[in-house]
This record gives structure tokens, C-alpha cells and sequence, in this order.
């Protein structure tokens, strides 16, 4: 092949264009992120009203109109950050997470962020292990909900190291609260004891963590989510155990 | 149809530029969204050859660069002369982060990511004989180095200019073309090695 066909066959791959739902998708999270809530269609409108009627228009009846558009803008990320996996509003939920870690402005506020989307990814794997249905779709489901915690729990970890010093005294340390929370490995059912305990314990525990993320004791809320981290890995579906 | 007549009174790049950097439109920063989304996210998708990835990578840089837009960085220097090499700036550097905070879990050459990206597209493979150039294009350009791919991409692809490719990489024009020329050759010698 000349150069010259090499060009032309690298022109047409300008066809290559990103995927048109998370385009749609994309689009929409950064108008809100732009607009803080208003949609453009109605910052659009409000702007040819202007420019068609300038102010004939009373300032009241478009502030009015602005503070529908608003509710409605609110509404929709208030309804997104409630959404689950396989719910449609599940990508603009993620997309927003994403968006607010990358405009956040410390490290301390990034950590805080990574902490509480793995709380998130927590209780969406706890949902998702509660369900009934089996297969290939669920277990991928389980494994990418764990890779993403994982990711977030380490993320936050790395920024925790760089500002904090380990505390020591709490490391290898285990409460009876922790040994309560742990699964029941030594029991004689264990398949069927480890799962249903390790649930409850996971949601348990993840509220822990929630709470220690709200009061910003980040250190600690990182050593629970290690805790949760380790109930995943033991609440992975399991066969009954042979009879 | 709001958006049409928006589109139609603000213009190309340069008008686009001009009023974020003096007025920090919002409505030309969608306009320039959906202008550049498909470039920037080619320009990145070729560099790091994972759709998630860069998907969430394309994401970043709108909003960074809305972040640039908000806080008057466009006016702070000459370091940014257009739209289109702010967002290519942000978005090489973005791939940089991305290699230096994360190990790649696809390898360079993963045929799965290549033909997601395809099948999105069934024009592009809609002739067998076609079909085979594209990917020998596609895996061969997966296997130059990332600088040889970001300037294809960039000058073959997207279309950019010299002066443009020159700015986004800080280089100088000279500096560009010689790399061009290499980029090109190093493509034309795998393609036809493997051929």
C-alpha cells in the first residue's frame, strides 16, 4: 500500500464516531453541569423571547418559567442519583459521579467522593446479589460492581496515603463489633450462611461507612470499606455445598 | 430548531472561541460539544484503544474545559489560540494521566475494542475488500507509538492543521511535519509487513 492510499483509507476513518447513547447521554449531564440545572431548550426559548419581545415580556412570567425548567433539571438529577443498574437513568447517575470528581477541587474532597461512590457501588452490588435471577448478565453485573469498588476504595486509599500518616494502632485490631460483622466462615451451612449474613452485614456496613464519609472521618471510613470490601469477596454467590 | 438558528448566528471555531473567551457563552460551549465530541473522542479512543475508557476520558475534557472557560484561563495567556487545541490539549493530556494513574487492562492490538468501535460503524466494513484495509489500518495504527498516533490522528484523521497540531503539541511547525513524515512511514511499513 502507497502512502497515498494509506491517507485516503485514514480520511474515511473519520466515519469513527463515539457511541450515540453515551453521546445523548454525555450531552445531557454536561448541560446540567453547564447550566446548572436549566435545560438549554429552555435557556434557548427564554433568549428568543427576549429577543422577539424584549421587555415586553414581565420579569416575573419568565422568572417563572426559568424556575419550572429548574425544578425540572433538579428533578432529574435528584431521580438519576437514586438510580440502579438497569434503570435508565443508571448511565446519568454514573456520568454525574464522574463529572463531580473531575471538578472537585481538593484531594480531600476527591477522597471523599471516591469513598462515597464506593459506598455506592456497595449497595448497588448488594441489590444486585439480592436478586433472584441467575446467569451470565447478573455475574457480570456482580464482577464489574466489584472492579469499580475496588477501584474507588484504592483510589481513595492512594490520596488518604499521601496526606495522612497510616494509624497504626488500628491496623490488625479487630472489635467485636468487626468479628460480629465478618461472615460466618465455620459454620456447618456455609454455603447457604455465608451468603444471606454477608448481605446483611454488606448493607450494614456500608451505612457505617456512609455515616463515617458524612462526618468526614475519611480514614475510618476507608478501614470500613476495606471491611466491606472483604464481606464481596466472601458474599459471591455460591453453590449449595453437596449433600 | 432553537439550536439551528444559535448554530447559524455564532458561527465557526473563531467565533465560537471569541465568545467564551469574552462572554463564557454556555450555549457556544454545547455548540462546540457537539461540534468536537467525535474528534476528541477518536483522538483518544486511538490512543488508548479501550471505548469506556475513552468515553469517560472524552467526558472529562468537556468539563475541563468548561472549567477553563469559567475561570478565565482564555484570557490569562496566548497559550490558547483556538477551540479546537484547547480541547486537544486537554485531551492529550488527559491520555497522559490516564497512562500514568492506570496500567491498561486491554493490550494495544485487543481485536475486541477495534471491532466495537467498527460495528458502530457498518458503512465503514460495508466492502469486504474495504473492510480488510480499514483493518489493517486500525490494527497497524493501534501499534505505532503514541506520539506517530496522536499526529495521524490528528493531521490524517481530524483534519487539523500544522499551525494547529504544532500548537497543541507545543512543538514547532518544522518539528511537526518531520514527525508526520515519520508517523506515516512507520504506519506505511506496518501496514504492508503485515500485508
Amino acid at each position: 500500500m502507497t502512502e497515498k492510499e494509506i491517507v485516503k483509507q485514514l480520511k474515511n476513518l473519520q466515519q469513527i464516531r463515539a457511541n450515540s447513547d453515551w453521546q445523548a447521554g454525555n450531552r445531557q449531564v454536561l448541560l446540567q453541569q453547564v447550566f446548572n440545572g436549566q435545560t438549554e431548550q429552555a435557556l434557548a426559548w427564554t433568549a428568543q423571547l427576549n429577543l422577539i419581545m424584549g421587555r415586553v415580556l414581565q420579569p416575573t412570567a419568565i422568572a417563572l418559567m426559568i424556575f419550572v425548567f429548574l425544578l425540572g433539571g433538579s428533578l432529574i438529577s435528584w431521580h438519576s442519583g437514586a438510580a440502579q443498574p438497569g434503570d435508565s437513568l443508571y448511565i446519568a447517575k454514573r456520568l454525574g459521579e464522574k463529572t463531580k470528581l473531575t471538578v472537585a477541587l481538593s484531594d480531600q474532597a476527591k477522597t471523599k467522593l471516591n469513598l462515597q461512590f464506593a459506598t455506592e457501588r456497595a449497595k448497588e452490588l448488594a441489590l444486585v446479589l439480592d436478586e433472584t435471577v441467575e446467569g451470565t448478565d447478573k455475574d457480570q453485573a456482580v464482577a464489574s460492581l466489584k472492579q469499580e469498588f475496588k477501584q474507588q476504595v484504592t483510589a481513595a486509599k492512594a490520596r488518604l496515603a499521601k496526606s495522612e500518616p497510616v494509624v497504626e494502632e488500628t491496623v490488625g485490631k479487630e472489635t467485636e463489633e468487626e468479628t460480629f460483622f465478618k461472615a460466618g466462615v465455620g459454620k456447618d451451612n456455609q454455603g447457604l450462611d455465608i451468603a444471606l449474613p454477608a448481605k446483611q452485614n454488606l448493607a450494614e456496613a456500608t451505612a457505617e461507612a456512609e455515616e463515617l464519609i458524612n462526618q468526614e472521618d475519611l480514614v475510618k471510613a476507608a478501614e470500613k470499606l476495606a471491611e466491606v470490601e472483604e464481606m464481596i469477596n466472601q458474599a459471591e454467590p455460591q453453590t449449595a455445598p453437596e449433600q | 430548531m432553537a439550536e439551528n438558528i444559535t448554530s447559524s448566528l455564532l458561527g465557526g471555531d473563531k467565533n465560537l472561541f471569541l465568545r467564551l473567551k469574552k462572554y463564557k457563552d454556555k450555549q457556544a460551549f454545547i455548540i462546540a460539544y457537539d461540534k468536537y465530541v467525535d474528534q476528541i473522542y477518536r483522538f483518544i479512543f486511538f490512543k488508548i484503544n479501550n471505548q469506556a475508557e475513552a468515553e469517560d476520558l472524552t467526558s472529562q475534557v468537556f468539563v475541563k474545559g468548561w472549567g477553563y472557560v469559567q475561570d478565565g484561563k482564555l484570557n490569562d495567556s496566548d497559550e490558547y489560540q483556538s477551540l479546537k487545541s484547547l480541547l486537544y490539549k486537554i485531551a492529550r493530556n488527559a491520555v497522559i494521566d490516564y497512562y500514568r494513574t492506570q496500567k491498561p487492562t486491554d493490550s494495544l492490538d485487543d481485536p475486541e475494542q477495534i471491532w466495537e468501535l467498527a460495528d458502530n460503524q457498518p458503512d465503514l466494513l460495508s466492502q469486504t475488500a474495504q473492510g480488510l484495509d480499514y483493518e489493517a489500518i486500525i490494527m497497524q495504527l493501534s501499534r505505532l507509538k503514541s506520539e506517530y498516533r496522536g499526529v495521524i490522528v490528528m493531521r490524517y484523521i481530524d483534519q487539523l492543521s500544522i499551525n494547529e497540531i504544532a500548537e497543541v503539541l507545543g512543538k514547532t511547525k518544522a518539528n511537526v511535519r518531520v514527525t508526520i513524515f515519520r508517523a506515516l512511514t512507520a504506519l506505511k511499513d506496518l501496514v504492508n509487513k503485515q500485508n
